[in-house]
């Protein structure tokens, strides 16, 4: 058995003001990192059936966390400049560090809109940036993240080209 | 954890030794000479105590380096012990005051005063001061 720590498991955010995925950093300093999906219930008429099956989905997805403030860490920087703002558009990045594969380690991303509490502070202590994640995607998508490179690449962008040659081979028949 | 200490008792050392007052010629590491006229001199003692004071999701930490400083004086009258207090109060201030320059992987944060200077042991004509010193420091994983 070999357990696998939270050093292994990362969270690199997209901190381009534009979101548009170009400034990666990985978090650091982080005190509690705790998300949590949010699921509901519901159950179709199956009129056919004597009992009908229950369905959960996800109604949401939220990441509640707490940093110890670094004044030399970008992500801290970025908190800090946006404290008390809400929604503010970002990328989050799980990277998984335990599976190694060919042009990084298994990731998932998704669109978050972040909102950072007021900042908090103990006497004798850094001082706590508490920002929170609400997801917009629809759930997570999977890829690879180059931690080098800073670059996140979907496993179905691969998969959405094929289609498109396929049509466009099957237009050219 | 084992390795922070033996890295920072050097460095910590060294600094403490670079900021010393001119009135003592003399500087040990966990030593504290028996000949007179070695005197006045001064020490630095490790301590014991959690090593780790915030450790965060990614394996790095911010620690803490707990050190005491001593000060062995002949004093035989008030006069000397006088004396010596004021020493000692020159000493801690150098201390709290001084440059730390820690070693590679090591981010320096600040220096506290943990303790009062004070005379903990009269023995045969020695009189020992001590006051005690915290630094903290960040350690990144690597």
């Amino acid at each position: 058995m070999i357990p696998i720590y939270s050093e292994q498991l990362q969270y690199w955010l997209d901190i381009s003001d534009a979101a548009d995925e170009s400034g990666y950093e990985n978090t650091a300093g982080v005190l509690t990192w705790t998300p949590s999906a949010t699921l509901s219930e519901y159950k179709p008429a199956f009129l056919e059936r004597a009992i009908s099956p229950t369905f959960k989905r996800t109604s949401g997805y939220t990441i509640d966390s707490q940093f110890a403030a670094m004044s030399d860490e970008p992500t801290h920087e970025y908190f800090i400049a946006h404290e008390d703002m809400t929604n503010v558009v970002t990328n989050v990045v799980r990277v998984d560090m335990f599976d190694p594969v060919t042009g990084g380690y298994r990731a998932r991303r998704a669109a978050f809109y972040m909102t950072v509490a007021p900042l908090t502070q103990n006497a004798n202590e850094p001082f706590k940036i508490p920002p929170t994640f609400n997801m917009t995607d629809d759930g997570w998508t999977h890829g690879v993240f180059n931690v080098d490179t800073r670059t996140f690449t979907p496993d179905s962008e691969e998969e959405t080209v094929t289609e498109e040659e396929a049509v466009t081979e099957n237009a050219g028949e | 954890m084992l390795s922070d200490s033996a890295a920072l008792s050097g460095a910590v050392y060294e600094c403490v030794d670079t900021a010393r007052p001119d009135d003592f010629p003399y500087m040990y590491f966990e030593f504290m000479p028996a000949d007179r006229s070695l005197l006045p001199a001064l020490s630095l003692q490790t301590l014991t105590g959690d090593p780790v004071l915030t450790r965060f999701m990614d394996g790095s930490y911010i620690g803490q380096f707990r050190f005491a400083v001593y000060l062995r004086m002949s004093a035989d009258d008030d006069e000397s012990r006088l004396a010596a207090s004021a020493l000692m109060e020159q000493v801690t201030s150098v201390v709290a005051g001084g440059t730390y320059t820690l070693p590679t992987g090591f981010d320096y944060h600040r220096i506290t005063q943990d303790t009062l200077p004070r005379l903990i042991s009269v023995d045969e004509g020695f009189y020992d001061y001590q006051v005690t010193f915290a630094v903290d420091y960040g350690k990144k994983k690597g």
